[in-house]
């Protein structure tokens, strides 16, 4: 099982649109990436004063477990695009890993589909969700109140990312030019 | 409609090589889409599986692991283990696992576990001697002990898709993760016994020795004890336990061992972050995935089909057991838990099997899934590590294959081997 990567058949140099797009595509997901690892940290700092707060001066903040919750969602949210971009995502590759340059090529475009699919079932649902959240007035549960659309908003924006990401990832596959996504996996991971 | 048809189907569907997350979102879509006409609120699904502060656990843990790796604290510890174990048959394969078991209660990972481990130990049991093959196993092996041993990613998961306590399945995984110890070490040191060729062995340590080694991997040994300790005190809930943990990894990489700066605490929440979405998109996809079932009432059919079959809880045990066994070979960790899980709760609850038990059995299975060819996740660390053949790496952990099924059969057989602790310290039983 190796993490998904969308390497060309034949790489050739990439045409000028496609140059834009990667450092546009490139640009957004360095941005996610940031907030996204910066949600971990702000969420291991609330919740580390909330330990202190509780056994320093016996009053915790009762909204940080709600807010570290919260981030949660905008973390895997805004990291998703990001990941697959790095070819993270993990996949069964027992059989496409036989396939030949043009078989790979195939199935890695099958994949990106896949990938811009299932973005495009979070950009419009969750979008539809949040839309309806708003005009019910509802707000999320728990010691802080703020509308759930907000919140709910993570998911359109992580399903648009991954449309993106995948749709660089078909326009390179369609000119041959070299894939952006490099094969991370988890040991090269663990390793740094 | 025909479950068995169903995860057939998704299963091919995930062999098509798309992402797991994907395959499991658009297989889940695809089904409502075709049951009720449309996909309802699916994204709210997601909204509200996702939203949940026990999930935190996860990237916080992998925060800490990430930083003490690059603390380097690993080659103080594996000498400790090494100094403490070197006077006996197989002392280095018994360090190596020593080391695995300790970094296992750091890491919560097992790639982590094997590829950390494994870059200081192969190449030392290598040069004392010992076959290539003999040290992947150990290496290979050692480093499942990254899930079962506490703190643990998929018991996280886990505890959380079951309701169960997550304190109480951490617990449940000491005593087989120590007995898993045990039986890896005993098997290392027969097999240096009776093996082929001559390793050797040196002097035992003198007490000034050893001291000195435990003394130099004190703050590596101090962080399980400080968050376990810290957890079962009923000081920290499992969330805080990892965010407290992961500020203890900050203060020893960055102010004692001083490998670690303002850069290297950024690129651990980076890799934590990533870590943690590829594990909780699989999560987003089976919530999607989960969601269909339930609305198509497949766990309340499997219940029916249990409970006509008479196969009682051991049978319905080992049918699970063999069944995971066979998706570990080609499934990642993660997606067995969450594809197979809530399927299978509503038959544990109505069978009255106790969901701790079943949580150490699924894990100690997943440790098989980790040394199980064709799809091993620490066989690729191996590989990768030591660039060997990967037949080599296959025909050295096959041993511990069947020492892991064993150990799955004496939990199974007496469920309070991992039912005993969690009883004794949390009243869950």
């Amino acid at each position: 099982m190796n993490r998904q990567t969308l390497a060309a058949a034949t790489p050739a140099a990439a045409p000028t649109c496609i140059n834009y797009l990667s450092r546009l595509v490139g640009v957004l997901c360095a941005v996610a990436m940031g907030l996204s690892a910066l949600g971990v940290l702000t969420a291991l700092g609330l919740i580390a004063w909330s330990v202190v707060t509780r056994y320093v001066f016996g009053n915790p903040p009762a909204w940080a477990d709600d807010v570290v919750a919260m981030l949660l969602v905008a973390v895997v949210m805004l990291a998703a695009g990001p990941a697959l971009r790095r070819g993270e995502h993990i996949g069964v590759d027992v059989l496409t890993s036989q396939l030949g340059a043009r078989g790979r090529c195939w199935s890695d475009a099958w994949a990106a589909l896949a990938a811009a699919i299932t973005g495009a079932i979070l950009l419009v649902n969750g979008w539809d969700t949040a839309a309806s959240s708003r005009m019910m007035g509802i707000v999320t549960d728990g010691e802080v109140e703020i509308p759930l659309f907000w919140l709910q908003l993570f998911l359109p924006l992580g399903g648009g990312m991954l449309i993106l990401v995948a749709c660089e990832a078909l326009a390179r596959l369609a000119t041959g030019a070299p894939s952006l996504a490099v094969s991370h996996s988890a040991i090269e991971e663990a390793s740094k | 409609m025909n479950i068995a048809f169903l995860l057939l189907a998704l299963v091919l569907l995930l062999f098509t090589g798309m992402p797991i997350f994907a395959g499991l979102t658009l297989f889940g879509s695809a089904l409502l889409y075709l049951t009720s006409g449309s996909l309802g609120a699916i994204s709210d699904v997601i909204y509200h599986d996702l939203n949940s502060y026990m999930l935190v656990a996860i990237p916080l843990f992998a925060f800490m692991a990430h930083v003490m790796i690059r603390g380097r604290i690993v080659d103080d510890l594996y000498n400790a283990a090494y100094t403490l174990t070197r006077h006996l048959p197989g002392g280095l394969a018994i360090a190596t696992v020593a080391a695995c078991t300790v970094f296992a209660a750091i890491s919560g990972s097992s790639v982590a576990t094997a590829l950390t481990i494994g870059a200081v130990a192969i190449p030392q049991m290598i040069r004392f001697g010992y076959s290539p093959r003999v040290a992947y196993g150990v290496v290979a092996a050692g480093g499942t002990l990254g899930i079962l041993i506490p703190p643990s990613g998929p018991m996280v998961l886990y505890g959380v898709i079951t309701d169960t306590s997550i304190g109480g399945l951490f617990m449940a995984g000491i005593v087989p993760g120590l007995m898993m110890a045990v039986i890896f070490a005993a098997w290392a040191m027969l097999s240096t016994l009776f093996g082929k060729g001559r390793i050797e062995r040196e002097p035992r340590a003198t007490w000034r020795e050893a001291l000195r080694a435990l003394r130099k991997s004190a703050w590596a040994l101090s962080l399980p004890v400080f968050v376990l300790g810290g957890m079962y005190a009923g000081v920290f809930t499992a969330t805080e336990a990892a965010a407290a943990g992961s500020v203890l990894a900050l203060v020893v990489a960055c102010l004692i061992y001083r490998n670690v700066g303002l850069r290297g605490i950024w690129e651990s929440a980076l890799d934590a972050s990533r870590t943690s979405t590829m594990l909780f998109m699989i999560l987003a996809g089976a919530s999607v995935f989960g969601h269909v079932l339930t609305k198509l009432r497949i766990p309340q059919e499997i219940v029916e089909i249990v409970v006509g079959a008479h196969i009682g809880v051991t049978g319905f045990l080992i049918a699970m057991m063999a069944l995971i066994f066979i998706l570990g070979m080609f499934l990642e960790s993660i997606a067995i838990i969450l594809i197979t899980t809530p399927v299978i709760l509503p038959v544990m609850l109505h069978l009255g099997i106790n969901p701790i038990w079943y949580g150490v059995l699924l894990v100690i299975n997943l440790e098989l899934a980790q040394i199980t060819p064709p799809v091993g996740m620490n066989l690729f660390t191996i590989k990768a590590v030591t660039r060997a053949p990967m037949g080599q790496i296959i025909v050295g952990s096959l041993p511990y294959v069947l020492l892991l099924i064993l150990g799955m059969a004496i939990v199974m057989l007496w469920p309070q081997i991992a039912l005993w602790l969690p009883g004794l310290a949390m009243h869950l039983r």
